[in-house]
């Protein structure tokens, strides 16, 4: 028989953890969600596996290859909508109208536990022969039974609500269905809430697990334009029409940031057998794996499963419920309980997480539903100095400044009335450059206008030039606050988007100013090297006394009344 | 013999001297022999207030003579006696003429059971033990003397008689017991001392079996101390236990070989049964006492020390140290070590850096003022740990700063001489050096690929070794100069030394020529330069790897005490004549990208042992396809007519497209974003290039050419990047 | 550009021409398929022979999409080679067009 699975891989309401890869592939233990349907199925005997894909189908491709890995034969179908991929389900024609095909979804995993005690099936045509079914084989939607006890519902869903299903008669597994075929289980084909539920206490309902068996008719039939839930209401009603619904235990879903968690909850509680993590087990409901590093005064308290190569800080408290992937790192006094972290992640010391899920460089909290992208720069430690210390500092400096700027207002006056006498056009020019220290992204920057009263910040020709016509004016900005008086250079969002990374990574976590290295040290335009050379050595040495050195300096060629030259010539 | 021992069972000291049975006694003749005068004298008292008469002797050959002509009935011996000893008097007495009618008692002052073993064997029929009371002495004394007379008498209630005999055992037997309980006394008195140690103590016999446990093994839970005889060691451990193999068998196993040659066996072993760690003792136990035989069954003393508790300080102490040893050498990857250049025309670099146990402080950087010029600084900070290894970047952040600093100071653009850098550095560095009382040694080699020479400042480091191709010998470097912090001022010099191609440098740190097992064993400079020069064909990464293998097998151990840094550059041959041209001129016209993804795909099949499959051809194609489209479409405005050249350049970990062109500089931020919503049909092409390539350049070079570089490394797909 | 041009029912099939659609020949592709996009509301293009596609060719299709849509016309394109399709799917490109493997399964897809 055939399987088909629609593994579109996108959910809305996932989207932090989606970045990345589509929602089948997040991982369950030890390797990606679909994989384990694969390896289910492949194992039951259903072979030839089609898949209905649309976000991101080349993450797909290359985890499952041709299928060869699973003895098995797989096709790669491209959907366009992912949130409506019926239509182009209707299109393929998978099956002829009397064959059944196995459908399900990637993000849903029905419970294969009985497997092993029922043969397996290699070929739908030797399954013995039904003696009561309809002459087409019927359609049959898989349920499972939801039962809500109304007692306290905490935030945590794993813990306050049963719903467990595993237990109640007629309890199969598709593999049973699909073999059996008949008799074993009698259609219990009710699906209102009211049915079979003692008055009051208990509320049990039935409801889909996103796998049936239809016919290619079924879906020759589809109507146009179905959603997923008008997938579902189809489907069930095909069911209920001419087939049969067939109750199972509860699928490990895939469907919401609190399923992440909770599914790895309950494999770590052992409901799952068939996914029991391969490593051993060293303590009842405690999975570690090879190369761990863990503290002697970290606790594990089950169910906790850790992946290789992980290390564990002092007195990292981790579970219950907590799910370690490979290479991560938990530092010092964190405390994970409920939890998922994928591969690779670090948590920093002392964090406290609970419901949480965490993936490199994203937290997502499945209680409040919101989720954290973490930058580098976080995690490595503030780039920028203490922030009092800095507040204060800039306003003194800034105070400096503007009794400074006091001193030299008529200067700066009788310079704009000069120029305004000597020039056409305007006097005052204004730049624009990005205030530093700014985000990583673009859009985050923001502008100021810088002062000059020479256009597009030519370079003066002499010094004593810059002083009137750049410094001066700039003094205002830095009385402003844009900018201070030593620094880099100042640079619009134009400028610095093209530099190399490194440069501008650097450079916007620094802060600018009105003096630079660049100019005080070259007498010519510096090349490209050789200004990176300079602002990497400014932000180096950068501090009160450096800072002075610059300005000094600076004092020193304008009093020295040298030329400012262009590349190629030299200064007086 | 039980009426006999009913009667006897009256303690003796009832029978007090001088009672009515006295007047049975006959008046004997006693001898009395001794060494000690004090002890003859109160025995002579003794027997003189029972009525007998006393011949003392101080010397055993006189008693003997006098033996010889008087019949003594009753003789009083001491065991300790010249020349001949008691008990051999009374071996020889026994052997004598009327042996038997003889009453022999031995005085001694020794009561333990061997002695009185000993005294009962040599023949005679009691003791005496110095350390009685007295009222002891006199009645064991007024036995005697009955038995004596006894025997005198002769006849049917003589010594020889049933009567006598049983009277005489009965007698003999209570003595026995009595001194037994004495002995019993003394044992329980060193039981109760070995059961309060908390070692557990056990005597063995000769296969291994317990005689003998104190009772730490009731502590221990594995069993009373009544139901250890006759088990095996092995099994009062593990009862349960059936390996053969198990360790504790092995354990006696070893122990009896090596207690059989008299000698004390100590281990400390880890029963994973117990979960416990015990140092195990066996010793064993002398068999010979004074030179003579004493017997004793048990052949080994076995004790148990259970050591968990200190055991499980010492894994946790390494297991912390291990933990320091990773951070340091984390921190030494990351501080200390960079990586070597891997696309130099002209040269070849590999490098190795192996941490010691110890963090130390041995660092390389490399820098490349231009794309002629190679700069090797290898330096090694005195000391040891996360000191000296900051130290080390410290001083590789000197460097850096200076480098920047002089460069960007420098008229025309000339490269300020190693020696000004590392005397910029010293001037920075030297005083701080000379306050935390280290220095560092370090040498800087600059490689000039056009004027073909090697400039180099040595600072106190190995000598640098110059493989000469053209004569097949290794030549060192030599140089002059002083550490870094030895003293605050000192000026550094430079030597220039030229080099053809071919050529190979070896630069290495003091830990690969001493490393070795003891001094005189070092590996040595000589081994090292003979080494280079046998590898000289080498490639530089394989010449390391060999000279790794070749200092762990002559250290025989892969630990070593000092860092290993070694690293190797070779000048490369005159290229030969490329097999296909890497280099591909076009004009800007649409209609020559098929020759350039030809191009492409030519040169991507010529490398040989790249073979990461058409998946990655078709990414290169393309992006290389799209950014010449770009170029001429936006560079050159579609302009047709104007050149583009394409330079492929493969390395050892990449692949590098150069595309040069002498349009517009193409800013790619002014590009706007692809929009995946169909809505634009131009964008993707920059988005192409990013998502396919590892690193995509754009600079602008002297005289408005621009250069456009896209590079791939090997093995990194975009599936394994993300 | 002779594009060949089959006729399947409705849908009008143009198997496209040569190995590769570049900046060098997509305009001129566009062009040729001009009138055809302009006569027919069902269009589908049969990738067969496409052995190299890049960005302009990507502009190309979708510029043909976009003509059709606006005549309330669809485009979709079926036998994409496996280079093809990995660019496709970097670009997304299969979530504006539908792509099929086959041709029948694309025919089907435009539905009666």
């Amino acid at each position: 028989m055939k399987t088909v699975i629609i593994a579109t891989g996108e959910n809305p309401e996932m989207a932090a953890l989606t970045e990345r890869r589509p929602v089948p592939l997040l991982p369950l233990v030890d390797r990606p969600f679909v994989e384990h349907i694969v390896v289910h199925l492949a194992g039951r005997g259903l072979r030839e596996i089609d898949f209905l894909l649309s976000h991101m189908p080349e993450k797909f491709e290359a985890l499952l290859g041709d299928g060869s890995r699973w003895g098995a034969r797989f096709a790669f179908h491209l959907a366009r909508d992912a949130a409506r991929p019926f239509r182009t389900l209707k299109a393929l024609r998978l099956a002829d109208s009397d064959e059944p095909i196995l459908l399900g979804f990637a993000d849903r995993l029905p419970p294969i536990e009985d497997a092993d005690r029922l043969p397996p099936i290699e070929d739908a045509d030797r399954l013995p022969p039904i003696e009561d079914a309809a002459p087409r084989p019927a359609p049959t939607a898989f349920c499972w039974r939801r039962t809500d006890r109304p007692r306290s519902e905490t935030a945590d869903g794993a813990i306050g609500r049963d719903d467990s299903s595993a237990g109640t008669s007629g309890i199969g597994t598709i593999g049973a269905v699909t073999g059996a075929c008949a008799a074993t289980f009698a259609p219990t084909a009710t699906l209102s809430p009211t049915a079979a539920a003692p008055a009051g206490t208990e509320r049990s309902e039935l409801e889909w697990t996103g796998w049936a068996i239809v016919t290619g008719r079924d879906i020759d039939r589809l109507p146009d334009d179905l959603d997923e839930r008008g997938f579902e209401d189809y489907i069930l009603s095909r069911a209920a029409e001419e087939g049969r619904v067939a109750e199972i235990g509860r699928p490990l879903a895939l469907r919401s940031y609190g399923d992440l968690i909770e599914i790895h909850r309950r494999v770590l509680n052992r409901e799952f057998d068939s996914i029991t993590p391969a490593p051993s087990e060293t303590g009842a409901g405690i999975w570690l794996s090879r190369g761990l590093s863990i503290h002697p005064t970290a606790r594990l308290i089950a169910p906790v499963y850790i992946g290789e190569n992980c290390r564990i800080a002092i007195g990292a408290q981790i579970g219950p419920g907590a799910f370690v992937g490979d290479n991560c790192m938990l530092d010092a006094r964190c405390q994970v309980v409920d939890t998922v972290i994928a591969p690779g992640s670090y948590v920093g010391e002392a964090l406290d997480l609970d419901g949480v899920i965490v993936d490199q460089n994203r937290l997502i909290n499945t209680r409040l539903g919101a989720d954290l992208v973490v930058p580098d720069n976080f995690i490595l430690g503030s780039v920028w100095e203490d922030t009092l210390r800095r507040k204060s500092v800039n306003v003194i400096r800034r105070l400096l400044v503007a009794f400074l700027l006091a001193v030299v207002w008529p200067l700066l006056a009788a310079t704009a009335l000069g120029l305004k006498m000597g020039r056409t056009g305007p006097v005052v020019f204004r730049r624009k450059a990005v205030r530093l220290p700014a985000r990583h992204e673009r859009s985050l920057w923001e502008t100021y206008d810088l002062l000059s009263f020479l256009p597009d910040h030519r370079r003066a020709r002499s010094w004593i030039g810059d002083l009137f016509l750049n410094f001066l004016p700039g003094l205002i900005n830095v009385v402003r606050g844009d900018l201070s008086l030593v620094g880099l250079p100042a640079r619009g969002p134009d400028e610095i988007a093209p530099l190399p990374e490194e440069w501008r990574e650097f450079y916007l976590s620094c802060r600018a100013g009105l003096v630079n290295e660049s100019d005080v040290i070259f007498d010519e335009t510096p090349t490209g090297e050789e200004a990176f050379a300079a602002e990497v050595y400014y932000s180096v040495k950068m501090g009160v006394v450096y800072d002075l050195k610059l300005l000094a300096r600076y004092a020193a060629r304008v009093l020295m009344m040298q030329r400012r030259g262009r590349r190629g010539e030299r200064s007086a | 013999m039980t009426d006999t021992r009913s009667r006897c069972a009256q303690p003796p000291a009832a029978r007090a001297v001088g009672s009515a049975e006295k007047t049975t006694q006959a008046r004997l003749k006693v001898l009395v022999a001794g060494h000690d005068p004090s002890v003859v004298r109160t025995l002579e008292k003794t027997i003189v207030s029972q009525g007998h008469e006393v011949a003392k002797f101080l010397d055993s050959d006189r008693a003997r003579e006098r033996c010889g002509e008087e019949f003594f009935p009753l003789l009083l011996l001491d065991r300790h006696m010249v020349p001949v000893d008691g008990l051999e008097f009374c071996r020889a007495l026994r052997t004598g003429p009327r042996g038997a009618e003889r009453e022999i008692l031995i005085v001694t002052a020794d009561d333990s059971a061997e002695t009185a073993h000993a005294i009962l064997a040599a023949g005679a029929d009691d003791f005496l033990s110095k350390s009685w009371p007295p009222d002891l002495l006199d009645a064991r004394l007024a036995l005697a003397g009955q038995r004596a007379a006894v025997k005198a008498m002769g006849g049917e209630i003589g010594a020889q008689g049933p009567i006598g005999r049983a009277f005489a055992d009965g007698v003999a037997q209570q003595a026995v017991e009595e001194s037994l309980a004495l002995v019993e006394q003394v044992k329980r008195e060193w039981e109760s001392t070995a059961d309060s140690l908390p070692q557990l103590v056990c005597l063995l016999d000769d296969q291994g079996r317990i005689i003998r446990a104190n009772r730490t093994s009731e502590a221990w839970g594995l069993r009373a101390v009544t139901e250890v005889r006759g088990v095996a060691l092995h099994d009062l451990f593990h009862p349960e236990c059936r390996t053969p193999a198990c360790y504790m068998a092995d354990v006696w196993r070893k122990a009896r070989t090596i207690t059989a040659k008299q000698k004390t066996a100590e281990w400390e072993v880890e029963d994973t049964t117990l979960g416990r760690w015990f140092h195990v003792e066996f010793r064993p136990i002398k068999k010979r006492l004074d030179g003579r035989t004493v017997v004793a069954r048990s052949a080994t003393v076995a004790i148990f020390e259970d050591i968990t508790e200190r055991k499980l300080l010492e894994m946790e102490l390494a297991r912390a140290r291990e933990q320091e040893i990773e951070i340091g050498s984390k921190i030494q990857q990351s501080l200390l070590i960079g990586e070597p250049p891997r696309d130099l025309p002209g040269l070849t670099v590999a490098a190795m850096s192996i941490a010691s146990q110890k963090i130390d402080g041995d660092f390389y950087t490399f820098f490349r003022p231009n794309e002629t010029t190679l700069d090797v600084i290898v330096g090694d900070v005195m000391g040891k740990g996360v000191p000296a290894a900051l130290i080390g970047a410290a001083t590789k952040n000197h460097f850096l700063g200076a480098m920047s600093h002089l460069m960007t100071r420098a008229a025309g653009g000339a490269l300020p001489e190693p020696r000004e850098i590392v005397a910029h550095v010293h001037a920075e560095m030297a005083e701080r050096l000379i306050q935390l009382d280290s220095f560092v040694t370090l040498c800087y080699a600059r490689l000039d690929l056009e004027q073909n020479r090697i400039v180099y400042v040595d600072c106190g480091h190995p000598r640098t070794f110059h493989f000469k191709r053209s004569r097949a010998e290794c030549v060192p470097i030599e140089g002059i100069n002083m550490p870094l912090g030895f003293t605050p001022d000192e000026s550094y010099d430079q030597v220039v030394v030229p080099f053809e191609r071919g050529d190979a440098f070896l630069f290495y740190s003091d830990g690969v020529i001493e490393a070795g097992q003891t001094w005189g064993n070092l590996f040595g400079q000589e081994r090292l330069s003979e080494f280079f020069i046998e590898n000289s064909t080498v490639p530089p990464s394989e010449l390391i790897e060999r000279i790794r293998t070749a200092v762990i097998d002559h250290a025989g151990s892969s630990d070593f005490s000092d860092d290993l840094t070694c690293i190797a550059v070779r000048v490369d041959e005159a290229r030969a004549a490329a097999t296909r041209p890497t280099l591909l001129e076009i004009t800007s016209d649409l209609g020559e990208l098929e020759k350039v993804r030809a191009f492409v795909r030519s040169f991507y099949n010529d490398q040989e042992d790249w073979d990461q499959g058409e998946e990655e051809e078709f990414e290169l194609e393309l992006s290389v396809n799209e950014a010449v489209a770009n170029i001429i479409k936006h560079a050159y405005g579609g302009e047709p007519g104007h050149p583009i050249s394409i330079d492929a350049q493969r390395s050892d970990g990449r692949i590098v497209f150069s595309l040069f062109h002498k349009g517009k500089a193409f800013d790619p931020d002014t590009a706007p974003p692809p929009l995946f919503d169909g809505s634009r049909d131009s964008g993707y092409g920059l988005y192409i290039i990013n998502q396919n390539m590892d690193q995509v350049t754009y600079t602008q070079e002297h005289k408005g050419r621009c250069l456009i570089r896209l590079v791939k490394d090997r093995r990194k797909s975009r599936k394994e990047r993300d | 550009m002779n594009c060949c041009i089959e006729k399947n029912g409705t849908v009008t099939v143009v198997v496209l021409p040569g190995e590769t659609l570049d900046a060098n020949n997509s305009k001129e592709f566009r062009a040729s398929v001009d009138p055809v996009l302009n006569e027919n509301d069902r269009v589908l293009f049969d990738m067969a022979g496409m052995r190299f596609v890049d960005s302009s060719g990507c502009g190309a299709l979708l510029s043909c999409l976009r003509t059709l849509a606006t005549r309330g016309g669809d485009l979709k394109l079926c036998n994409v080679s496996k280079p093809v399709r990995v660019l496709f799917e970097l670009i997304r490109m299969h979530r504006i067009v539908d792509i099929f493997n086959t041709r029948d399964d694309a025919i089907r897809s435009f539905g009666d």
